[in-house]
């Protein structure tokens, strides 16, 4: 059994959903975000409010129910040049051929942040987040990268099986100064956001690479 | 007739209901059909919420065996909410099974529930309206009995049998009457016939053991009420949770959606298009309930189908939730069906009026269908009484290629030939 750490809700801040439709939560339009995911990246439609049920859950170990990396390979020397698709699937699913990767994965890359967001992130340094969005019905894979000496690399909340980093993502990863870094994903079954009783979350394999130097 | 032979516990919630809601006839007439409504009375408000009924239970069995019932679902999927008057047991919902499929269930023994509900177009009939068993056409096409234990309300656009579903967790309980025992139109057609009906299935030697076996504390099982509740416990057992969409979202399993449905999922969460608002959650739809929830939400919707003569109206015989309430904003206000398996029930909207998935998309892009010419000429995209969130949109040629995709995805094809749910009468 493992539990990840809740962090504590400090400060409150208002973050829009973007667009030109705005979602009620917490009141009108707004939230409270924690600042302890102030650093995730989310995909695919993924919310804050509902990787704040996953870290608040403690996760366990379950074969059938955890993720295995199907790119890039356990131990694999990465070209750092240019970004690589992680892949993975869980349980029994991750014996299949995974999805070659997406030729036009930029296309489905966020949205760009709204004028609120990009006041906000430069003010307080905090994530452009799509918090508020649509509630997840289904699985979502918190997906951790980490080293030695920097345990939150990279944090990134998605509802894909996929995961291509953002020029600037990239450079997180690729700029800590070599060594192996270790990815690991809690993935969890939602609804509405929130996490019934056996929808987990579960902790699946962890997966290490390197970049090439 | 009919009221004379309403089980008891029906005929209570129904006059309660009836009352509240200022019905003047329910027992009688219950008028509609699968895919219509109760026409009588007023009252009723769309969009109603309320706070889920506490006579609704968990899904064991008391009936027909105590065990818990097994429904067949992956971890961490939504399961039906299941009436206390009504639990699930295997021998109900194999009894339901061959009442669903008995020809006998209507007057002139020439349809069953079937006929309308087939099981490899997801339970719908492929008609745009359907036909019932006197040959007389409903107003209104056939709405999947797929995942209906998930939904707070039934038919395209009934108010009334939402509260019910509310109060009691009868829903498709109730349900049931209005294709059995409906006038306007003629559906089964069985009204004032239930003792013949009863008596057809009495003098069935299947049956003979069958419901008993569903219903072994009932010194007469063979009643309306059985009839009625073991044709919903096998309605709710009707689950779709195997599409490719669902392989992706639920079991983790990155190779069954393709790249394109993949941007399809994408666009139709997204706020250009705004498809979940009316067409979310796991049942890709706003009118659900299912166990755990506190809050049943029933929202019917205007989505610029017609402005016939630009002044907001609909065709005379299919105004939507108008037609109960005499409300003018309620006018063309139907609700959103689920989107699950969506690519097999064509024709689509409540009157079968757009024959493709492709047809639907330009109708929305457009925020509304313009008829050009005939008694329903108008430009719906105008029309007063609109959902705010049919606005329109622009999708490129492959944006719209991705969008069918997805939709295409939400297929399941294990449903379709499933044997829990075919005909037994052919085994």
């Amino acid at each position: 059994m493992l539990s990840l750490a809740a962090g504590a809700v400090g400060s409150s801040l208002l973050s829009a959903c973007g667009d030109d439709h705005s979602h009620s939560h917490d009141g009108e339009g707004g939230g409270v975000v924690d600042p302890s995911i102030s650093d995730v990246v989310f995909e695919g439609g993924a919310t804050d409010e509902a990787l704040e049920a996953l870290i608040a859950k403690g996760a366990t170990t379950d074969a059938t129910q955890g993720t295995r990396f199907l790119t890039p390979t356990a131990g694999a020397v990465i070209d750092p040049s240019s970004p690589v698709v992680f892949t993975w699937a869980v349980g029994q699913a991750s014996g299949r051929a995974p999805l070659a990767p997406r030729g036009r994965g930029t296309r489905l890359a966020r949205r760009a942040p709204s004028l609120v967001e990009r006041v906000v992130g430069a003010t307080l340094g905090v994530r452009t987040a799509h918090a508020h969005g649509t509630p997840i019905d289904g699985r979502a894979y918190f997906l951790v990268f980490r080293t030695e000496s920097n345990p939150r690399l990279l944090r990134v909340f998605t509802t894909r099986l996929d995961y291509t980093p953002s020029a600037e993502a990239w450079a997180k990863l690729t700029g800590e100064g070599g060594g192996p870094i270790t990815a690991e994903i809690t993935g969890a079954i939602f609804e509405q956001n929130r996490i019934p009783q056996d929808g987990g979350p579960w902790l699946g394999e962890a997966t290490s690479f390197e970049f090439a130097v | 007739m009919l009221s004379s032979r309403l089980p008891d516990a029906l005929r209570y919630r129904l006059y309660r209901s009836s009352a509240l809601l200022g019905l003047a006839v329910v027992t009688a007439s219950l008028g509609g059909a699968c895919g219509d409504d109760v026409t009588d009375g007023s009252g009723g408000e769309g969009g109603a919420s309320s706070s889920s009924s506490s006579s609704v239970g968990g899904a064991g069995g008391e009936a027909g065996g105590s065990e818990a019932y097994d429904w067949g679902l992956p971890p961490g999927y939504p399961k039906p909410r299941v009436p206390a008057d009504n639990p699930m047991s295997a021998a109900k919902v194999e009894l339901g099974r061959r009442l669903f499929y008995d020809t006998r269930l209507s007057g002139n023994q020439t349809q069953s529930c079937a006929s309308c509900h087939e099981q490899a177009l997801a339970f719908t009939d492929g008609l745009a309206v359907s036909v019932g068993s006197t040959g007389e056409q409903t107003p209104r096409s056939s709405m999947s009995t797929v995942n209906t234990g998930y939904l707070s309300s039934l038919t395209w656009a009934n108010s009334n049998l939402s509260s019910i579903a509310i109060e009691s967790g009868l829903l498709l309980e109730t349900q049931a009457m209005v294709p059995l025992f409906g006038e306007d139109p003629v559906e089964l057609g069985l009204s004032g016939m239930d003792e013949v009906m009863l008596e057809r299935l009495r003098a069935e030697p299947v049956y003979q053991a069958a419901f008993p076996a569903a219903f072994p504390d009932e010194s007469d099982p063979f009643s309306l009420q059985s009839v009625l509740y073991a044709l919903a416990a096998f309605q709710r057992s009707i689950l779709s949770y195997r599409s490719a969409y669902d392989r992706y979202n639920y079991g983790g399993d990155p190779t069954a959606l393709s790249a394109s449905a993949l941007r399809g999922r994408e666009l139709f969460f997204g706020e250009r298009l705004e498809c979940f608002h009316c067409h979310g959650g796991f049942n890709f739809s706003d009118s659900v309930a299912h166990e755990g929830t506190t809050f049943d939400e029933v929202m019917f919707h205007n989505n610029g189908l017609y402005n016939v003569g630009g002044t907001g109206d609909y065709p005379e015989d299919n105004t939507g939730l108008y037609e109960l309430t005499g409300v003018p904003s309620d006018m063309g206000r139907f609700r959103a069906p689920s989107l699950r398996n969506i690519a097999l029930t064509a024709p689509y909207m409540h009157d079968g009026s757009i024959a493709t998935l492709s047809e639907v998309l330009d109708h929305y892009a457009a925020g509304g269908r313009t008829i050009e010419t005939g008694p329903y000429a108008g430009d719906g995209s105008q029309n007063p009484y609109k959902s705010e969130l049919i606005a329109g949109f622009t999708l490129t040629e492959e944006e719209r290629a991705d969008v069918l995709a997805f939709l295409e995805s939400l297929t399941d094809e294990a449903l379709l030939t499933d044997p829990r749910w075919s005909n037994p009468w052919k085994e």
